[in-house]
């Protein structure tokens, strides 16, 4: 018999063996300035509900995309950093193995996908990942007339009972795909840009194809600054980091 | 007109994916009568370019819209000063555009409140008082260069006793004298972070408050990393580690109004090290002499108490600035918040222009100097479109209050802006506002200044009207905006400069032209000759088209020609602007300095009734949802409060009740509130949250520009009752279970 | 999904032809009255589903495959349940993708 270990392994190498794509975000920690506009950028993208103050109270808020931040040192060295964290595309994703009704998968090209119409809300998903960066709907979203004009009919509004998280912009992943192939080729780099990479002003993320290797995100991944996080949980995430420097004037 | 009906509908394409299965209501479809400009695919929409008003930087935006309705908000990306990209309060404008509290018609206040009148009434109403007031008005707006302003300024502009105001941020008109030191004419000065090695950040913020957080995201992504070999270094001086401080390699707490001795400290250095490395220079070896002599007092062994740090440090500051040149120096709030403001400023611009002698050829663009490609252009689009620099500010919004209160005026127009609650309580604005017979306040929805006028009327959005802007702050080319409708008014909105421009003309005044779409259009036939690179081929009609399709005009030769030296007069003389005087304080005998400050999302109240920003997370506090005072731990203990904690802050103009988070990235002598809380009607989401900390500023100013000095305030802080959660962004598993990322 | 065309689209011709007709009546009346009409829909999609028409008009597949012999009938109506089987028994048919992403956002 097969250990699981090893059936995840053939499952991996098959994966990067018969595909072409191979979506990777490659977030520079140098550059984040914590401004929030990929956070917005990510809402106003997705139709990421709000869920108004008595539920955020209850740590219920669904920010796909959220920026972490922490605090080093004491006064007056003092030292604040930001980390944008969304859902980290494991290749080995701890999600996708406890869903009992197969509602998240990894797909072909590497993302970690939520299939919010086969989800019936056991929450195990979320509570096995290490990153919580799964959000459950905990009631129907709230788009009450005039507000819904503004939903993106790309994406599905998600009812109550489902989980759901950043799904690397699938609708823009899909158009780029769809605009190669009307013209006949192969999606370049830099075709694809997930709304927070987009927006970003400092241009903290780059969003491509890790499977090209001229790709930008390959390059950045290869660069040596490049981390993932929790690398010792073996989840290896397509969401790459790359460290921050701290080259002092003083000190 | 009357599309109202048909447009509430929603159209066909969001049906199918986006009812959910639970709330399935309708198997109908309701199409349009007359089809939206959606492009040739209406599932995928089409993308309109336009230019975000949500605060005066002026960044080029594009927006898509599927079936008539503004779906997504990005940045234009040939735009010069968005270069692409948005931040959080544009993107959040579609929510403002479907908000359900707009206003939708024009109210008149009667005995019992506001009263709905038609708009036909409300153009009858304007134009009568138009007649009566003989140009005895006061038009006042949020400081955008833009077309209603210009129409005002052109129907009335000539008359006596006009006046046009630009309630602009505040340090506005400090940040513009402190420019005009080493020019010739007034500007903003624009350092060039984009190409700098090593940044010295005075007090600025440049990523939450104006002029474009867009811009200096940009700039700094750019200097950090933008080059294959080179990091960026920044060191941030001021009081308050902001965000845009914790992005910078370094902190220096420096006492608050203290910052201009620093520059000048650190220009100490820099001069002695010129003069000891006999650096080849442009600048005449006497001026050299002359400032050395003058910067004797500033040797940091004699100011390091006074800045409480060590003097190495200083020196470790001047010496990159030296060495690692190309070097950029920024000033920010912290530096036009105090009346020492200017003076700083010219310490500031001292350095900067030390810094462009040094790293000539290497810094491409600097506003202070730069010679326009077309002279003068930016300034005479800024003059035609009313709000000239030196008609924005504090100073002016005194000589309007001062006005109001001698009765100098019998009617005002207020355009989209809020002075009830966001100037200082010291100006007393609402008194005096009260005093004018007429008060018309254009806006979107009700807010605190609204609800004191007489006659309130709903304009359009800015996705759905015209315009044309200069923005205040442009990397050294000149911009000309465009405003179009991307979408067809969503509620029955009228464009408030064009029930300006009925109303003067039924009061038989000389109008500028008959809608805001042609005044738009004439202002771009106007300057049409002078823009470079515009297609000589096209009509007028098609040029406009054309421009449309860009999102505006603007120049980009600039961006080549190399910094010039100024001239030899203006260096001799500098010596008598280097100085650092004392700052003064409102209420100096109170223990704490109050640190007012704009955050990424609510700017200066505007964003509050947006649930997207009142929900995204502080960047500093991680705070949704609430409103709080950041004091140092040490300074918490001391007052014997914990995180949530209730303090009572207060000055001799009022008090607020505030909890407490406690941020070791503060000076234990500074309380830090932030802008745009409190207010008292403004929609069910922003009512009530918080307190208003404009309500405990006095009216202290600068001794130079006038600007307001909206930190020289000192505070008392005690403890108060009550206690309050402090939701912060963590995860339902607790703080992101326990571990934190080692990076 | 697609877009249901605007009322002046219908208008363009029917100003001409068989502008007495009842049902054309019907729409001009929403025309010129500046009524949206309130279509019924027939071919309704299932709920977190995202189908895009070019994909399949490039591929050259018959409305009629998916719509019926929409050309023989008076009154529209649906032939074809559209479930998820019988999207995927036409793409595996034709080797199309059958990831759940293809069609689930």
């Amino acid at each position: 018999m097969r250990t699981l270990k090893e059936s995840i392994k053939v499952k991996s190498f098959n994966y990067k063996k018969h595909n072409d794509y191979s979506w990777s975000m490659i977030i520079d920690l140098d550059r984040c300035n914590g401004c929030g506009a990929c956070v917005i950028g990510c809402q106003a993208e997705n139709n990421v509900a709000t869920v108004g103050e008595e539920e955020v109270g209850k740590k219920r808020n669904m920010h796909w995309l959220r920026i972490e931040r922490y605090i080093e040192g004491e006064y007056p060295h003092v030292k604040v950093r930001f980390l944008p964290m969304m859902c980290q595309h494991c290749a080995q994703a701890p999600c996708e193995s406890v869903c009992p009704v197969y509602a998240t998968y990894h797909n072909p090209e590497g993302l970690n996908v939520q299939v919010y119409n086969r989800c019936i809300g056991t929450r195990f998903c979320g509570n096995n990942c290490p990153y919580s960066v799964r959000y459950f709907n905990w009631f129907d979203s709230s788009f009450p007339e005039p507000v819904n004009n503004q939903l993106n009919p790309d994406v599905s509004v998600r009812e109550r009972g489902v989980m759901e998280k950043c799904s690397l912009c699938m609708q823009r992943i899909r158009r780029g795909k769809d605009t190669a192939k009307d013209e006949g080729r192969e999606v370049q780099d830099g075709d694809i840009q997930p709304a927070c990479a987009q927006t970003c002003p400092t241009g903290a993320i780059t969003f491509g194809n890790i499977n090209d290797h001229e790709s930008k995100v390959y390059k950045m991944a290869h660069s040596g600054r490049a981390i993932s996080l929790f690398e010792e949980k073996g989840t290896h995430p397509a969401v790459k980091y790359l460290k921050g420097g701290t080259n002092d004037v003083i000190g | 007109m009357d599309r109202r009906s048909f447009l509430k509908l929603s159209g066909v394409a969001a049906s199918a994916s986006v009812v959910g299965a639970c709330s399935r209501t309708s198997q109908n479809v309701i199409s349009f009568v007359e089809a939206p400009n959606d492009g040739a695919n209406p599932v995928d929409g089409d993308w309109f370019a336009t230019t975000c008003r949500e605060c005066n930087a002026g960044c080029g935006v594009i927006v898509r819209t599927v079936n008539g309705r503004a779906k997504k908000i990005e940045g234009n990306a040939i735009h010069p000063i968005s270069r692409g990209k948005a931040c959080a309060r544009s993107q959040a404008a579609v929510q403002t555009v479907y908000h359900p509290e707009r206003l939708t018609t024009p109210m008149l206040k009667g005995a019992g409140g506001f009263e709905s009148i038609g708009w036909d009434k409300a153009v009858d109403v304007i134009s009568q008082r138009f007649t009566e007031a003989e140009g005895k008005l006061f038009y006042l707006n949020n400081g955008a260069n833009d077309a209603s302003s210009g129409i005002v300024n052109e129907i009335f502009g000539k008359m006596d006793g006009f006046l046009n105001v630009g309630n602009s941020e505040p340090g506005f008109e400090s940040l513009v004298a402190g420019g005009a030191a080493l020019a010739d004419s007034p500007r903003l000065p624009f350092p060039d972070l984009d190409h700098a090695q090593f940044a010295i950040l005075f007090g600025a913020d440049i990523f939450e408050s104006g002029p474009s957080p867009v811009f200096w995201g940009g700039s700094f992504g750019e200097c950090r990393r933008g080059r294959a070999s080179v990091r960026g270094r920044l060191v941030y001086a001021g009081s308050r580690l902001s965000s845009t401080a914790a992005v910078c390699d370094l902190w220096l707490p420096v006492p608050p109004g203290k910052l201009g001795l620093l520059a000048l400290s650190v220009a100490q250095v820099v001069v002695d090290i010129i003069i000891s490395r006999k650096l080849a220079l442009t600048i005449p070896r006497n001026a050299l002499g002359r400032w050395s002599e003058v910067l004797k007092d500033y040797d940091p062994e004699k100011v390091a108490a006074q800045l409480e740090m060590p003097a190495e440090y200083i020196h470790k500051l001047a010496i990159p600035f030296v060495d690692e040149s190309p070097s950029v120096a920024i000033a920010g709030a912290d530096v036009t918040g105090h009346v020492n403001g200017v003076a700083a400023l010219d310490a500031v611009e001292f350095l900067n222009m030390l810094s462009y002698e040094i790293g000539r050829e290497k810094l491409r663009i600097h506003e202070r100097l730069t010679p326009e490609p077309n002279e003068g252009l930016k300034r005479r689009i800024t003059q035609a479109l009313g709000v000239d620099h030196e008609a924005q500010g504090y100073k002016r919004m005194v000589e309007l209050v001062d006005g109001m209160e001698q009765g100098k005026y019998s009617m005002g127009i207020i355009s989209h802006t809020n002075p009830v609650f966001d100037t200082p309580a010291g100006l007393k604005f609402k008194d005096a506002m009260s005093k004018v017979g007429f008060t018309v306040a254009v806006a979107n929805f009700m807010d605190e200044t609204a609800a004191e006028a007489t006659l309130v009327l709903p304009d359009h959005h800015w996705l759905e009207g015209w315009s044309v802007q200069n923005p205040n702050f442009v990397p050294g080319v000149p911009v000309l905006n465009l405003q179009q409708p991307v979408i067809r008014p969503f509620v029955d909105t009228r464009s408030g400069s064009d029930i300006i421009l009925a109303a003067a003309a039924a009061a038989k005044l000389k109008t500028p032209a008959a809608s805001t779409e042609e005044f738009v259009q004439g202002k771009v036939k106007q300057f049409r000759a002078e823009m470079l690179g515009a297609p000589a081929y096209l009509g007028d009609e098609e040029f406009f088209r054309h421009l449309l399709r860009n999102g505006g005009w603007w120049s980009s030769e600039i961006e080549n020609e190399p910094t010039p030296t100024p001239p030899d007069s203006v260096l001799w003389e500098y010596r008598d602007k280097l100085k650092a005087p004392e700052p003064e304080f409102d209420g100096a005998e109170n223990p704490f300095y109050l640190h007012p400050f704009q955050t990424v999302h609510m700017g200066r109240g505007q964003g509050a009734n947006n649930g997207w920003l009142q929900e995204a997370p502080d960047p500093i506090t991680t705070l949704m949802w609430q409103f709080w005072v950041e004091m140092n731990p040490a300074t918490a203990a001391k007052l014997g409060v914990v995180e949530g904690d209730m303090v009572k802050i207060s000055s001799a103009h009022g008090s607020i009740t505030a909890p407490v988070f406690p941020y070791k990235g503060i000076r234990p002598d500074v309380v830090a509130v932030p802008i745009g809380y409190g207010h008292t009607n403004y929609g069910k989401l922003a009512t009530g949250r918080g307190e208003n900390v404009m309500t405990l500023l006095g009216a202290k100013q600068d001794t130079d520009s006038g600007a307001h000095a909206w930190r020289a305030q000192k505070v008392k802080v005690e403890k108060a009752q009550g206690r309050m959660k402090m939701l912060r962004n963590a995860h339902p598993e607790g703080e992101y279970k326990g571990e934190v990322f080692q990076l | 999904m697609a877009s249901i065309p605007s009322a002046d689209r219908c208008v363009y011709c029917h100003d001409y032809i068989k502008a007495d007709a009842p049902e054309i009546v019907k729409v001009m009346d929403h025309y010129n009255g500046d009524k949206p009409i309130e279509w019924v829909k027939v071919f309704d999609l299932p709920d977190h589903v995202w189908f895009n028409h070019k994909r399949h008009i490039a591929k050259d597949v018959p409305c009629q495959k998916c719509h019926g012999p929409v050309e023989t009938m008076d009154v529209v109506s649906r032939t074809n349940e559209f479930s998820m089987g019988f999207c995927l028994a036409c793409h595996q048919e034709n080797e199309a993708p059958t990831d759940c992403w293809t069609c689930h956002t």
